[in-house]
């Protein structure tokens, strides 16, 4: 801050020697209390003031749409998108606007400072064919990849809730200062400190009309209050105002003074948050730039100064656009804008944004994030010092989240005649290879910052659990899918409980069932004696090892998912399944940059192979056939090449899904937060919030590998004997080759099956 | 205990007009930010070709020249382990790739002797 050095008042010494010396003995006393007191003020206001930082709050910003060739996007998804960023659809050809013209949208794009580099203000185009990019054009050339602007998302203000974004004086439009000088303080330029003639003029235009219609303060009083002061309205304080407001103008250029109002001024509460500052204001109110205002605009913001809640746009529209009105007439009299300007002004709607959610507009993803960076930051600094932090939600993948988990949950409750809005859930997508989150769903009501159930909610895990049995089993190399496994009723010692009698979910025992099935439908029977013959330790190990967590105590009860877990913690045992046998943490934030942009943390994606991928590929055959013959055959993208289990826990009280395609990895969880039970089960409660998600994400399919030393063989998925098309419930699994399968018998004799061939020879 | 039932949930409706059949990015994608990670590692600036690296493989985790990257990019940082991990990441994918396949078991063995 450049201190001004030239227009120190301080009086000669020459001046005192003409006063009478009795004047000087009863003058000393006052003058020397008063004195004393302005020296104390100055001081605090100068050093105060000087040595200023804004408190502002960490930035959070949500992974940017990368478009590229190839990428499958709709163009009114890029518009979504376009419009999540406050981009208007406008053809002025200014930053932040866009135009689409059917299969091309034009994107003016702004500037934008990613963690990687900055993107000068670009004329981008977008070619899209049906549901694909076909081509982009940056700036008239052809470009192979670019990304929108990263969206905001959220900030960490401190529990005083001061929420700011900081504009250096070249951000700050004209139009605004003029129009604040016209409207707020006249005589700004001139006055030092105080204008007695605004005083006087809003008191009489007070008195006139009964009501307070003026202010009277200048800018420089209004910052001192603002920044310095309480609320209270008392003579002395307003002496005290009065004072430093004086004392700021000896010492600091009006330039100054008047950014430090622009960012400081408050301009409304969104929930436990203060918005402070035009930067802030703007995007509160208008979901743009400051930069990107109309003069209807710039009137708004400044209409709202003198009362932010009595003229609270969303609240008082009709109020807060008279006061804009007048604000525009002000700006016209006193020749801000002209008279053309004035008119296409007025004739405007306020367009404020659509409603806002509180700074956080993803509370239970915030969550995630702030957990991660209280490793290595603290919150003091994280409400404070401009950090940015840019994460790796994806904007689109959340909103398809909360409104599948919005609309399933409404759905069931009709179906099922429950009581309303009482069904809880909670969701997390991450990207299956990397580990990054895409989403969380805390809970029904994701907007709001509550308990959230995604990170914080243990619940038993129930069948979900049964993938990690059946790949030690897998690992042992002492079965394989074609395996026969006896679901017979069974008797498990117990020293601690006493015998355990497991019993299946229909209570019907299966008999031999290959153990494609035994997983595929879930079968208890089958899947305790698999366990018992792998080992109850072992696989306790290996659940442990799975869940990056302490082994759990190896009571035979884990074989069925006798354990809580909340969905964050299965996430990282179906990620190891969804990635081919690698660890991967679920992870929030991708880099933290400091206030001038440079790089403090970058977190890099982390992988660690813990299984062998022939292996997890032998599971994830499994895990497919779940979806095309088991409990999740009734998904709408059963045959879609996913990759899924169902769990369900004791009477229903827990519903579970984890299901993953080439992308993403989901875990969901339906249940009542007391604990009772919803008459759900895996398959007709998660799974269907999974269903309704994929509608929007679109599975990949996974393509498997053939593990080295098998072959894919045609069994019954009931019996496990060989078959094929046409003849039982044949599914193709990898087999190893040196398996004697049985052959299936009753459908067709091996000559008829070889007449078939002979005919298909002759067709061809 | 847990289990399932034979699923008895109403007829859900067909999956809904597809948004999107899934498709490829066009190979120019990896290749144009591969292009870049290089220009940045040669400079010196080994973090910038990492995020790079990781941009491209947000958008094609299944490209094997990618893992192979970021295993080299990690080995001349000194992060012996992460490299080795992403050389057999590579190794996923390379399995019609014989020549990939062989630089990242040689990524693998140089991670392991540096160890």
């Amino acid at each position: 801050m450049a201190r001004k050095r030239t227009r120190r008042r301080r009086k000669s010494p020459g001046t005192w020697r003409r006063v009478l010396a009795t004047a000087v003995i009863a003058g000393i006393a006052c003058a020397g209390l008063l004195g004393g007191y302005l020296l104390y003020l100055d001081h605090v206001v100068t050093s105060t003031f000087e040595g200023r930082r804004w408190s502002v709050p960490a930035r959070v910003y949500a992974q940017p749409l990368e478009l590229y060739p190839g990428r499958t996007l709709r163009p009114e998804d890029l518009v979504v998108e376009l419009r999540r960023l406050g981009y208007r659809s406008t053809r002025t050809r200014q930053p932040g606007t866009f135009v689409r013209d059917g299969n091309v949208v034009n994107v003016r794009a702004r500037r934008f400072v990613f963690d990687d580099g900055e993107r000068a203000e670009t004329n981008l185009l977008v070619r899209f064919a049906g549901s694909v990019v076909i081509a982009l054009e940056a700036d008239g050339r052809r470009a192979h990849i670019a990304r929108l602007d990263a969206p905001l998302i959220g900030s960490f203000f401190s529990s005083h809730g001061e929420d700011r974004l900081i504009l250096a004086p070249a951000d700050v439009p004209k139009l605004l200062t003029d129009g604040l000088k016209v409207v707020e303080d006249r005589n700004f330029d001139q006055h030092r400190g105080y204008d007695l003639g605004a005083i006087a003029r809003a008191a009489w235009v007070n008195l006139r009309s009964g009501d307070i219609q003026q202010g009277g303060s200048t800018l420089t009083q209004q910052l001192v209050k603002s920044y310095f002061l309480s609320n209270e309205r008392t003579v002395t304080r307003k002496l005290k105002e009065l004072a430093m407001a004086v004392i700021l103008e000896s010492r600091f250029e009006k330039d100054d003074l008047l950014n430090a109002y622009v960012n400081e001024i408050f301009l409304g509460q969104d929930g436990s948050r203060a918005i402070h500052g035009f930067g802030l204001g703007s995007q509160f109110y208008f979901n743009k730039p400051l930069a990107e205002l109309d003069a209807a605009e710039i009137a708004l913001l400044i209409a709202v100064i003198r009362g932010p809640s009595y003229y609270n746009p969303f609240r008082h529209a009709e109020r807060a656009k008279s006061r804009r009105d007048r604000v525009l007439d002000q700006m016209l009299e006193f020749g801000v804008i002209d008279a053309a300007t004035h008119r296409t002004a007025l004739a405007k709607p306020m367009n404020v944004a659509e409603s806002r959610r509180g700074g956080g507009y993803y509370p239970a993803f915030l969550d995630l994030v702030r957990a991660q960076l209280a490793r290595n930051y603290d919150a003091d600094a994280l409400a404070s010092v401009g950090y940015r932090i840019f994460t790796t939600l994806e904007p689109w993948v959340q909103d398809a989240a909360e409104a599948s988990v919005d609309a399933v949950l409404t759905q069931i409750e009709k179906e099922r005649g429950l009581p309303p809005d009482e069904l809880e859930a909670a969701l997390i997508v991450t990207r299956a290879q990397t580990g990054e989150v895409s989403a969380i769903v805390g809970g029904r009501k994701a907007g709001f910052q509550g308990f959230n159930r995604a990170l914080a909610a243990k619940r038993p895990v129930g069948s979900v659990l049964k993938p990690a049995v059946y790949l030690t089993a897998l690992e042992s190399g002492r079965f394989n899918l074609a395996t026969i496994l006896d679901d017979a009723p069974i008797v498990v010692p117990d020293e601690h409980s006493g015998p355990w009698t497991p019993s299946n979910f229909d209570d019907e025992p299966k008999g031999p069932v290959p153990l494609v099935r035994a997983l595929g439908d879930s079968l208890n029977l089958a899947t305790v004696r698999l366990g018992l013959a792998v080992g109850v330790e072992p696989i306790a190990q290996r659940i442990g090892e799975l869940l990056g967590s302490p082994a759990p105590n190896p009571f035979p009860s884990i074989l069925l998912g006798a354990i809580s877990l909340s969905p964050l913690e299965l996430t990282h045992m179906y990620a190891v399944f969804a990635s081919s046998g690698f660890r991967t943490v679920p992870k929030a934030v991708v880099s933290v940059e400091d206030e001038a942009g440079t790089t403090l943390d970058h977190y890099p994606i982390e992988v660690e192979q813990i299984a062998d991928p022939d292996t997890v590929a032998l599971l994830d055959h499994a895990l497919m056939a779940v979806m095309l013959r088991g409990t999740g055959e009734r998904s709408r993208w059963s045959g879609h090449g996913v990759a899924g289990k169902t769990g369900t826990s004791d009477e229903y009280r827990d519903s579970w899904f984890a299901g993953f395609d080439a992308n993403y990895l989901t875990v969901t969880w339906v249940g009542y937060d007391d604990n009772r039970p919803t008459g759900l089960s895996g398959s007709t409660g998660a799974m269907r919030i999974w269903d309704a998600l994929l509608s929007t994400l679109y599975p990949t399919p996974l393509t498997l590998p053939m593990p080295y030393g098998t072959q894919l063989e045609v069994i019954d998925y009931e019996s496990g004997m060989r078959t094929e098309e046409g003849c039982g419930n044949p599914i193709a699994v990898p087999v190893p080759y040196n398996v004697e399968l049985p052959e299936m018998a009753g459908c067709r004799t091996p000559l008829e099956r070889f007449g078939d061939r002979l005919r298909r020879w002759f067709n061809d | 205990m847990p289990g399932q039932p034979a699923p008895t949930y109403p007829d859900q409706p067909p999956a809904p007009p597809s948004t999107a059949t899934p498709t490829r990015p066009d190979p120019s994608v990896s290749l144009a930010l591969r292009e870049e990670s290089l220009q940045a590692a040669s400079r010196g600036d080994t973090a910038q070709a990492i995020a790079l690296i990781e941009r491209a493989i947000r958008i094609e985790p299944d490209r094997p020249e990618l893992w192979l990257d970021l295993a080299k990019l990690h080995l001349e940082e000194g992060d012996y382990a992460s490299a080795e991990q992403f050389a057999r990441k590579a190794l996923l994918y390379t399995r019609n790739h014989p020549e990939l396949e062989q630089q990242a078991y040689v990524v693998i063995s140089d991670a392991q002797r540096r160890r």
